[in-house]
């Protein structure tokens, strides 16, 4: 056994309780899967932690699907999410989901998990953000008289990040639910490329092509870190034009590039970011051919 | 192998060193030296329980010393501290909890010292290990050239994490301290674990731990940790189970420096290299290993005049040597890099130019002796160039790299070839008999058994199997009534190291001898007949290892290989579609495990060529691999190790050279070091 | 922490501190030495147990996470019908895995093939991907499971 110093452990039963240990303890450690705690945030050796165990919590591992959205309980795991043929609603979320990790991770890992981690924005987070994805977010309130009162808000996945790019939750307020809506296009491109060690740049990309002409496009960008980037300014410019571009249109959207997006510091992110987009451009020119290949 | 052991195995019924405790058990955990290089003031401990015991390197029963070829390595560092990591004393407890909890409280005083000079003011002072090849005159070659072709090359070698860990449990029965653990080197564990506790080496009993294949780089590691196992069992006459933990892991470098001549048909006039050799704190096996490095760069081509040098330093990182294959592999990464270059440069197809040049009968090899007979490499090479397409496929990917030098984006990806060739041998250079010795004896009992001692562990379980199968072919001897003992403490005779296959064709060979002698004497003399048969030895005449010359090895191995890469104009990502490895190593003794041995060693090279943690199942190239075997009766068969790291490192790089348009000069590449500019 | 689970189909507890991995607690307390504790850190998956039915790195698992569920190892896989098909075609192909890795092989490649009752390429590499030992070539292996696969169906047919 590793040298380790103990901490409290809290197995809630339901989500009142869930709840209202948290708003007590809002210091506490939420843990799901616990596949990235444990391996790289949790320092044994470092403070008394207090941890909440909510993997097993029947209400957060929930899946519901309706015509237009499906919902997911912020504890139904990365395999769990596949099974759920998920990918017949968005073959994107499918392609992402299927890189990530091997099998046994995937059945631990959860999209809770993937969308909190403080320190790193991980796989999930940029694909739900161009799926338009919401999420509702849960915490309870006492009153002065004592009693609780137990509060729910459902937010756009756009406002679940501070300026710093960190998860933006009131304390005691813990992530419950991810609703992601049907994208109805009919493209979707997916990249994800090693960095180094365990970071990777990945992109992702949503669009609607009608006849040739762009009707809708979503794009965003993600290193290892924290970075994420989406520009609904460069959507909007890319929209409404014919594909395949011509050259002249081509170097006019591809040296716009710098205009909607701050440069990368790696010069090696920097690099992908322009031949990604760029590759992302010809895909859309023949969307038949997604010259896919993985090098994962 | 019988279906219980394999069963047993697949049922995780097989039992490892941690695994083995005892009511009795106290753990033991290393103290290191959190800082380096310095001088050792004091170990300030806080106030220990009864229970815990502290032992620092005055506390060794014996001798604190682990006298490795070349150098000498402390088992406790009791002054100095070389590098940070290195072992000030043990912590023993019944609580391994609890000693993490207490090692954490120890305060270990050390005042800094100045490190290693670098390895470039090391030049001027004397190196711990320098070997040299000199054939001719390198002044009047370079003179005869009609140019001068010049490249610095520099291989990194990764430090792969061994699995399992080496833990050692050590329990004393009597007289007798039983070892349980995994060694490639049975004979000087046993030595060395004896010195370090003032005991004899017939109290040290080892019990193998049936571990996969360690690296070579670690083939004595498992020795400190076992000589301080016994030396804490003796001195609290309880049983230990020592915890190896992960330490901290360093990339080395090796550098080349080559100047080579070429005459106007391309040929080599003179080839002058230096070789910088990275030792770490202590140069232990660095002679042999820059022995090997110094035959290894001077290839296997024609070339009058040559100078080769390799210097090794010291720095203050762990010692590492000796490395997998012990140079030699490594040591043809500069030359097969330069002869390509040069082909291309003088316009000439490399497996063509490989062909042309390639020493033959009759030859002076590097090492000034006739070739007895022309390697089969040429052939080889011309029929591995067929198969893979090589000709064509390196004339259309340089067509396309001179023709087009930017290309669009576009999903596409460039592609690039390259080929390398290489040798192995599986006797040590070295005449050092802690190395180089290896006996077998074997006893046909009254009962009719047949008693094999051969205080070696083999390369593959499997040939435990094979070799029992040969006695019982050529004793007529059912296999239950063959034993054969790995390591026994009543053997006086001492063995060299199991590695580079050569504990496979030794043991083997002894092995065949033994049982033909007992043969002819079995009808004739009572029983029991004892048969000790030992390895002899080279005579200086046939290789002179401080002069480098003479005949290197008796019966080498050949290797050549063709990698295809491809390299994605998007993302700058390498991947490597197929790989073509021809091997010839005389005959195949057992070609499953020769061939999932040569696949390991395939997936060790990548790992080094392009800086992966492992060569993922979906990365993994299409291997096309042949062995040509020597059906000849009287053919040996040969070493496999290092031949596909001897090979695949350098084709790799020309195919990525190739593939880029750069000229990249040494290992690993990765996308982001290809995007600025190579290495 | 008082926690209780079935391993290996028998009603087990362990009183032992929350925070210990999963691997070690099999491994100290209960003597299941067929998982290996290799690189602690759910990169080897040579410490894969089945967890509810799903095959885990039980060195990615906190102790407490297995409060009330059902643990079985290659101890326990081994008793099963399941396993037999395993070794046999294993045996068959000369798949022969090192000890180290061997256990954790098995019982990687018995729950996938139940995922996965006759693999295609792509599936058979994320068999092949849940343990990272490069004791055996790939296409051997690759052949030892899908004629493990194929003993499987003729049974269960």
């Amino acid at each position: 056994m590793t040298e380790n110093t103990a901490f409290h452990v809290h197995i809630p039963q339901n989500m009142t309780v869930l709840l209202n240990l948290y708003n007590k303890a809002p210091r506490s450690l939420i843990m799901a899967g616990g596949t990235h705690l444990m391996n790289h945030t949790m320092k044994p050796d470092g403070e008394h932690h207090s941890i909440l165990a909510v993997g097993q919590l029947d209400e957060l591992k929930k899946i519901s699907r309706t015509d237009r959205y499906i919902e997911l309980g912020s504890c139904v795991t990365i395999n769990e999410m596949i099974d759920a043929q998920l990918g017949v609603a968005s073959p994107l979320l499918l392609d992402t989901m299927s890189h990530m990790g091997p099998y046994p991770i995937r059945n631990v890992s959860t999209i809770g998990g993937n969308l909190c981690i403080p320190e790193k924005r991980m796989d999930l987070f940029p694909v739900l953000l161009l799926m338009d994805a919401r999420m509702e977010l849960r915490h309870v309130k006492r009153k002065r008289n004592g009693r609780a009162s137990y509060k729910s808000r459902w937010i756009h996945i756009n406002s679940f990040l501070d300026a710093e790019g960190r998860p933006d939750l009131a304390e005691g307020e813990i992530l419950s639910r991810i609703r992601i809506p049907f994208y109805d296009g009919s493209f979707h491109f997916h990249r994800k490329v090693n960095i180094q060690d365990n970071d990777f740049f990945t992109i992702n990309a949503l669009a609607s092509l009608d006849k040739g002409v762009l009707s809708d496009v979503r794009v965003a960008f993600t290193n290892g870190g924290l970075f994420i980037l989406r520009s609904r300014d460069m959507e909007a410019n890319l929209m409404g034009r014919r594909f395949p571009l011509t050259r002249k249109e081509l170097d006019e959207v591809m040296s716009g590039l710098s205009r909607y997006f701050s440069k990368p510091e790696n010069p090696y992110e920097e690099y992908l970011m322009n031949s990604l987009f760029r590759q992302l451009l010809e895909s859309l020119a023949d969307p038949s051919d997604t010259g896919d290949f993985s090098l994962q | 192998m019988s279906e219980d052991k394999f069963r047993n195995r697949m049922a995780g019924k097989v039992r490892f060193p941690e695994d083995i405790s005892s009511k009795k058990m106290v753990y033991a955990l290393q103290l290191k030296a959190r800082k380096a290089p310095g001088l050792l003031e004091g170990i300030i401990l806080p106030r220990l329980p009864g229970h815990i015991s502290f032992f620092q390197a005055s506390d060794i029963p014996g001798k604190n010393i682990l006298p490795y070829p070349d150098d000498d390595v402390p088992l406790l560092a009791e002054k100095e501290i070389l590098y940070t990591g290195q072992a000030v004393g043990l912590l023993t407890g019944p609580d391994l909890d609890e000693l993490f909890s207490i090692r954490k409280q120890i305060e270990i005083k050390i005042s800094p010292i100045p490190g290693f000079p670098p390895s470039r003011m090391r030049d001027r002072q004397a190196s711990p290990v320098e070997k040299m090849i000199r054939k001719g005159s390198t002044l009047r070659g370079l003179e005869k050239a009609d140019s001068v072709v010049e490249g610095s090359f520099t291989l990194t070698v990764p430090e792969m994490p061994v699995y399992p860990e080496h833990d050692v449990y050590c329990s004393k029965e009597g007289g007798t301290y039983r070892l349980h653990l995994h060694s490639q080197w049975p004979s000087l564990l046993r030595k060395l674990c004896a010195q370090a506790a003032g005991i004899s080496r017939k109290q040290v009993e080892i019990h193998f731990n049936p571990a996969g294949r360690t690296g070579d780089a670690h083939i004595w590691q498992s020795i400190p940790h076992a000589a301080l196992c016994v030396c804490a069992t003796s001195i609290l006459r309880q049983p230990v189970k020592l915890i190896a933990e992960a330490e901290e892991r360093h990339k080395k470098e090796i550098y080349y420096s080559y100047r080579a001549g070429v005459d106007a048909g391309g040929r080599l006039t003179a080839v002058d290299a230096r070789i910088y050799l990275n030792t770490g704190a202590y140069c232990c096996f660095s002679s042999e290993v820059a022995a090997r490095l110094c035959l290894g760069a001077a290839g296997l081509y024609q070339c009058r005049h040559m100078d080769i040098q390799v210097k090794s330093f010291k720095s203050n990182t762990p010692p590492w040597l000796p490395l997998s294959t012990w140079g030699l592999a490594q040591g043809a990464f500069g030359i097969e890099m330069l002869v390509n270059h040069i082909a291309v440069e003088s316009g000439q197809d490399p497996a063509e130019w490989r062909c042309r040049n390639l020493s033959s009968k009759g030859n002076l090899n590097t090492t000034m002796r006739k070739l007895r007979e022309t390697p089969p490499l040429a052939d080889m090479i011309s029929s591995l160039a067929k198969v893979s397409d090589y000709t064509r496929k390196h004339a259309v990917s340089r067509q396309i790299r001179t023709n087009r030098t930017a290309l669009p984006v576009s999903p596409s990806s460039y592609t690039g070839i390259g080929m390398a060739a290489g040798r192995q041998g599986y006797e040590f250079l070295s005449r050092d008999k802690l190395l180089s010795a290896a006996s077998v004896s074997a006893t046909l009992q009254k009962e009719g058994h047949l008693d094999v001692h051969l205080g070696t562990v083999p390369a593959s379980p499997g040939m435990l199997a094979i070799w029992k199968k040969n006695i019982s072919a050529a004793l007529s001897l059912e296999e239950d009534q063959i034993h054969l003992f790995q390591d026994r403490p009543d053997e006086h005779s001492f063995n060299g190291p199991s590695c580079l296959s050569r504990n496979t064709i030794v043991f083997t060979r002894l092995i065949d001898q033994c049982c033909s002698i007992i043969q002819k004497k079995r009808f004739r003399e009572g029983l029991p007949i004892t048969e000790t048969r030992s390895y002899r030895r080279r005579t200086a005449n046939e290789w002179n290892e401080d002069e480098m010359t003479g005949n290197p090895f008796s019966n080498p191995s050949w290797g050549c290989a063709v990698v295809e890469v491809s390299l994605y104009t998007a993302t700058k990502e390498i991947s490597i579609p197929r790989i073509w490895l021809t091997v010839h190593c005389g005959t195949l003794l057992d070609p499953p495990a020769a061939r999932s041995f040569v696949e390991s060693e395939v997936r060790l090279a990548l790992v080094q060529c392009m800086e992966k943690q492992a060569i993922k199942p979906s990365l993994f190239p299409e291997l096309h691999l042949e062995f040509l075997e020597d059906k000849r009766k009287t053919v040996q068969p040969g070493g496999l190790e290092g031949l596909a790291l001897g090979t695949i490192p350098p084709a790799f790089i020309q195919a990525v050279s190739q593939a880029s348009g750069l000229t990249v000069t040494g290992l690993p590449v990765n996308s982001a070091s290809l995007l600025a500019g190579g290495l | 922490m008082l926690i209780p689970f079935t391993l290996n189909s028998k009603e087990v507890s362990v009183d032992v501190p929350a925070y210990y991995k999963l691997s070690d607690v099999l491994r100290d307390e209960f003597g299941m030495y067929g998982l290996r504790s290799a690189c602690r850190k759910g990169y080897c998956g040579l410490c894969s147990v089945i967890l509810d039915g799903k095959l885990v790195y039980s060195c990615l698992i906190p102790v407490f996470q297995i409060k009330n569920r059902e643990i079985l190892t290659i101890e326990g896989y081994a008793e099963t019908e399941d396993f037999e098909d395993i070794y046999k075609g294993f045996k068959k192909e000369g798949v022969h895995l090192c000890d180290f890795c061997a256990p954790a092989r098995t019982l990687s490649t018995g729950i996938l093939l139940d995922r996965y009752p006759r693999p295609d390429e792509r599936q058979l590499l994320e068999i092949l991907t849940a343990v990272n030992c490069s004791c055996t070539p790939y296409e051997t292996l690759k052949a030892g499971i899908l004629t493990a696969a194929r003993f499987r169906q003729r049974r269960v047919n």
